[in-house]
């Protein structure tokens, strides 16, 4: 059929672009394999990858199932439920995916800790303590759950609102059971997306840096990205780092192949239409219970940063000069990536739905997979060993490293979010466009563009969020004269002064989630001012 | 004149800021780095008005407390200025080794503060620091200092701290303390990259020898964290968040004198206790040789160590006489040292971490 | 004259290829009918260069367009639905029809006219979103009188109006094919459009077209 557009040049553009993303992280892991063959080594390696990968398994693993469980119940009772500010509850929701796992780890101990807000409550009315599940496996799980939880319910709330009007009107005709409603429309309507959904919440969690850092509770619970970490900048264990290292990129792709091969998960959405059914007051009260509990799981350790952060350290903290510093080279350093994001998610996307061949399809798909392959720590080892073997200084490097890093963070999510409706574009009009003989950028600027000015600035919104909460890449990278925000609250958690710490996440909560909010906005009316 | 990216925090604030609401600050631990340079190309010259024209460089702290505010005074007056950044005080000072290894020639830092004895041996075998050429025979240590690379700056014994409140009966020894209810929790913090993480597995090996294994396993369920730095696990602890944490036999000195706070006291142990040399080194690919080694020697001179008890909250390596704290005096000190000699850390240290880690996992 | 010559197309795995062979006059429409799956839609995709035959021409006037690329063929296209971006004004699709080259003023005078031509003058601000059914085909058939090809396309164009509209639309068609000279070739399985303004009319059945 050829009834796709011919953009020769796109796809050259996004096969060079392929290959030079190919070739960077090809550099980069030489760079890691030079290193450990010349490094001389410094005795036993004292680092037991089954023990790690059992661990790390077993943590996603459970991360998995209790965030699509989760999930689904959330994306049910949201699906059920009608109440004044439900689309907000659900913007708060969306902003799971880029909500800095550092804030959300902080967010935990005040909520979580024994001296958090919830212990103290069950002991002041129970007089009964929880512990502290704050720290160790059931912390790094709580707080995955939260962010991921929140994640998977957005994407299969989609799911649920987009099942037809019709089928809806025949199914309670027929007068289903809350239950048989959920068997034989809900569960039709999520299944599909669940196995992708399942991978990318098991990446995530798979790779989670600095949740488990925080949280971890040091050597007994560990991530390969934090084993790695660790090897590097406790043990100068080169030759353990690079073993790590490639047991993640190898267990990485394979989990990236095999999702490669299940649908893709939309993580662009509209608003969710209103939907007329009229439930049992038993299914109603469990939708109630079940949004309550969530939207107090996903809320509170949010709020919590809010209240400690604007309440004790921030007039502090804003009279220090470092933290004005840090806030510039974060706004730079985000929004520098985000524009590299964009680029590269259009180049790459515009190529592959103008590819009318199936391997070329794959190919052009795969650069975008590179960093959950490849993720932070590594990537970063790497260009640190990299510009370290070509003799320059680290931290003269440390911008440019940080910035593209940080644009590849955001490039699977950003591809998923541009290509499925580019490739709609280009498949349900190329016939039109072909035939009125339009050129590549009158369809990009006429036809492509006015219609995804929205998730231009998701895209744009992804990349800056995931690079102003960044703290992999930039932990091995930062300096005194190059940091960030998260790297500056890390040193001040570091550094025994929480206050600042505090501030700081609350500013960072709320300079993600208002990014995330205001910038879709902002390219839609953009994007609908030019026609 | 180029505006530099850091400002000297200490010469745009007022005071009081960074005096930390918590107070008590291992100052040595987060500056790890030093980095000297010339301050002509990036300081306005407003802000240099108590600069001694002859001096050649300044001392410049970003984000650091009292107690290095302190040093830099005194700096002033004695003209010697020195130029100074942290780099990445971000894993311990362990963690600070390792990324000049890493670093290799191109690291930006001159002088590392915050080393101790026992990792001393491991940071001289990776060759990047050079002889300090200090004559150090005045200092007062329980033994006489012939370490030809690194500098000592203070000292203290390592010991589990309580707080009176929770804990009424401390525990007396180790056995005592895995013996506690599980409910009991202990920060601790992780060998790899911090020098008290390292202690406690050294502390342990040497009082129980082949037993350690069986004291790690009896900590184990006890085990809230183990954090990459001292001040993190001290911050838990003081929080509330754990009951007992690692750290040195002066910390209650800081309570005491600060907060007339008398619950927090260092545990002592009948099987002794195991004492930490804190040490500074300057790394050969240093431009500023001299000057680091002035610093250095600044840190182990009279008017250097006067700063280090009110601030670091350690013993001196020298004899303050009527400048130290009384109150130092009146803590308890274990009746027993514990020691290990240079040769087996350097030979099983890797081992005793894997063996201690291992158990715990 | 359009003529087709035994123009051969087979999917992959079908036993027997299609082959098509008629011919069109200008100013006339020319009809083509045939039940759903009887590849009507496939005749389409080749005349308009969406899919290469085997072998066989199409002649436009003499010259054989069949290895010509869509947008170089003398033919315009006018779909069932789908056939405006509909988040353009209704002046911004006609002037797709141009090319992108052509002066603004030049180009504003010649969509004015173009949509007066349809009985839409003043429409063009409009968005194409908010137009009805019939006034998308004819905001359609405005764009395909400034591309000015000889072959108009036509699959389906009157099936998802209303009869009010569909006989105004129907007449427009006929009106344009006759005085622009195009070859207009009508794709439908409607009977009732085709006997109202057909002038010839093939039936397509197992694979080949005939004459009714």
């Amino acid at each position: 059929m050829q009834s796709l557009p011919q953009r020769r040049n796109r796809i050259v553009i996004s096969l060079t672009l392929a290959a030079l993303i190919t070739g960077v992280i090809a550099a980069v892991l030489w760079a890691i394999l030079a290193a450990a063959t010349t490094v001389s080594d410094s005795g036993s390696s004292r680092i037991d990858i089954l023990h790690l990968l059992r661990m790390t398994s077993i943590q996603a693993g459970l991360t998995t199932l209790i965030s699509l469980l989760v999930g689904t119940a959330l994306a049910w009772a949201l699906n059920r439920l009608r109440f004044p500010g439900r689309n907000m509850l659900i913007g708060i929701f969306s902003a799971a995916i880029v909500t800095p796992g550092m804030v959300v780890a902080f967010g935990m101990l005040s909520i979580w800790g024994r001296s958090g807000w919830i212990n103290q409550a069950s002991l002041a009315m129970f007089n009964v303590s929880i512990g502290n599940p704050a720290f160790g496996l059931s912390g790094i799980l709580l707080a995955h759950v939260i962010l991921d939880g929140a994640f998977a319910a957005r994407i299969l709330l989609a799911r649920l609102d987009s099942i037809p009007q019709e089928r809806l009107k025949t199914g309670q005709s027929l007068n289903l059971s809350p239950w048989t409603r959920f068997i034989i429309l809900d569960w039709q309507a999520m299944r599909g997306t669940l196995p992708g959904l399942a991978a990318i919440i098991f990446l995530l969690a798979f790779t989670s840096f600095p949740i488990v850092l925080l949280l971890g509770g040091g050597p007994a619970n560990q991530t390969l990205e934090v084993a790695i970490y660790a090897a590097v900048r406790q043990d100068f264990d080169l030759r353990g780092a690079v073993l790590l290292a490639l047991t993640q990129i190898g267990v990485c792709s394979i989990i990236i192949f095999s999702a490669a091969a299940l649908p893709a998960v939309p993580s662009s959405l509209g608003p969710s239409s209103t939907k007329s059914w009229r439930d049992r007051a038993w299914a109603l009260g469990l939708a109630w219970i079940v949004l309550g509990l969530a939207t107090l799981g996903f809320v509170l350790p949010l709020a919590s940063v809010l209240v400690d952060g604007l309440a004790a350290g921030l007039i502090n903290l804003l009279s220090t000069v470092s933290f004005w510093h840090a806030s510039a080279t974060s706004l730079i350093v985000g929004s520098i990536s985000a524009l590299l994001t964009l680029t590269f998610t259009l180049a790459l996307s515009l190529g592959r739905s103008a590819s009318a061949s199936q391997q070329l399809r794959i190919v052009l798909g795969l650069p975008a997979y590179a960093y959950l392959a490849v993720p932070a720590v590594v990537l970063s080892l790497g260009g640190f060993l990299l510009v370290r073997s070509m003799g320059i200084a680290p931290g003269a490097a440390a911008p440019y490293v940080v910035v593209f890093a940080n644009a590849l963070l955001a490039l699977p999510f950003a591809v998923a979010t541009l290509g499925p409706p580019l490739d709609t574009i280009a498949r349900s009009r190329g016939k039109l466009i072909r035939s009125l003989g339009l050129s590549s950028w009158q369809q990009f600027k006429l036809i492509e563009y006015p219609l995804l000015g929205r998730d231009v600035g998701v895209v744009l919104a992804l990349s800056f969020c995931f690079s102003l909460g960044d703290l992999g890449v930039i932990a091995l990278f930062g300096t005194q004269d190059f940091t960030t925000l998260p790297l500056l609250m890390f040193r001040a958690l570091g550094a025994y002064r929480s206050d600042d710490a505090a501030a700081i996440a609350a500013i960072l909560l709320i300079g993600t989630i208002a990014a995330f909010e205001a910038l879709p906005r902002l390219f839609e009316r953009l994007a609908h001012a030019r026609r | 004149m180029a505006r530099p990216l850091v400002r000297p925090d200490h010469l745009t604030h007022s005071p009081s800021h960074d005096r930390n609401p918590k107070g008590m600050t291992k100052w040595s631990s987060q500056l790890a780095f030093w980095r000297l340079r010339s301050p002509w190309d990036w300081l306005p010259r407003q802000l240099l008005p108590r600069i001694n024209p002859r001096s050649q460089f300044i001392l410049t702290m970003v984000s650091l407390p009292n107690g290095a505010r302190a040093v830099l005074s005194n700096l002033d007056s004695r003209q010697l200025a020195v130029a100074s950044s942290i780099l990445s005080p971000l894993t311990g000072s362990i963690g600070a080794l390792r990324r000049v290894q890493l670093e290799g020639d191109t690291t930006a830092a001159d002088v590392i503060v915050g080393l101790d004895t026992a990792i001393a041996g491991e940071a001289r075998a990776t060759g990047l620091f050079a002889d300090h050429h200090l004559d150090l025979s005045g200092l007062k240590l329980p033994e006489p200092w012939t370490d030809k690379q690194f500098v000592p700056f203070d000292y203290s014994h390592f010991a589990i701290m309580y707080d009176t409140d929770t804990i009424p009966t401390p525990p007396k020894s180790f056995e005592e303390l895995i013996a506690l209810p599980a409910n009991i929790k202990i920060a601790l913090q992780d060998p790899r990259s911090s020098t008290p993480g390292l202690g406690l597995v050294l502390w342990i090996k040497a009082a129980y020898g082949d037993r350690a294994p069986e004291i790690w396993a009896g900590l184990k369920p006890h085990i809230l964290t183990m954090t990459r730095d001292w001040s993190e696990s001290y911050d838990l602890f003081l929080k509330g968040e754990a009951d007992l944490t690692l750290s040195y036999t002066t910390s209650p000195a800081y309570h005491i004198i600060e907060d007339n706070d008398e619950t927090i006291k260092a545990a002592l142990f009948e099987e002794g206790h195991l004492a930490q040399i804190e040490v500074a080194g300057v790394l050969k690919s240093s431009e500023h040789q001299q000057l680091a080694r002035d610093f250095l020697a600044y840190l182990t001179s009279v008017d250097g160590q006067k700063i280090i008890p009110m601030t670091n909250w350690m013993f001196p390596v020298v004899d303050l006489g009527a400048d130290m704290n009384p109150i130092f005096a009146t803590l308890p000190q274990p009746a027993k040292t514990l020691t290990i000699s240079d040769q087996d850390i350097a030979k099983h240290a890797r081992q005793w971490i894997d063996e201690a880690l291992t158990t715990i996992q | 004259m359009l003529v087709v010559d035994r123009l051969t197309f087979a999917y992959r795995d079908q036993a027997t290829p299609y082959q098509f062979s008629f011919d069109a006059k200008p100013g006339e429409i020319t009809a083509i009918s045939g039940p759903s799956g009887s590849g009507k839609s496939t005749l389409l995709d080749l005349l308009a260069g969406f899919l290469s035959p085997v072998s066989g021409t199409i002649a436009t006037n003499g010259t054989n367009i069949v290895r010509l690329p869509p947008e170089q063929r003398p033919v315009s296209l006018l779909l069932q639905t789908e056939s405006l971006f509909e988040h353009l004004t209704a002046a911004r699709n006609v002037a797709l029809g141009l090319s992108p080259k052509t002066p603004r003023t030049e180009t504003k005078v010649a969509v004015d006219a173009a949509l007066n031509e349809v009985g839409l003058s003043g429409f063009g601000a409009r968005l194409a979103a908010g137009l009805s059914g019939g006034q998308k085909q004819r905001v359609a058939l405005a764009r395909t009188l400034l591309r000015a090809r000889p072959v108009l396309l036509l699959d389906e164009p009157f099936s998802a109006l209303d009869d009010g509209t569909r006989g105004q639309v129907r007449s427009l068609v006929v009106r344009l094919t006759s005085f622009h000279c195009w070859h207009t070739i009508l794709v439908s399985h409607h009977i009732d459009d085709i006997n109202a303004v057909a002038h010839r009319h093939y039936r397509l059945d197992n694979q080949k077209l005939a004459l009714v």
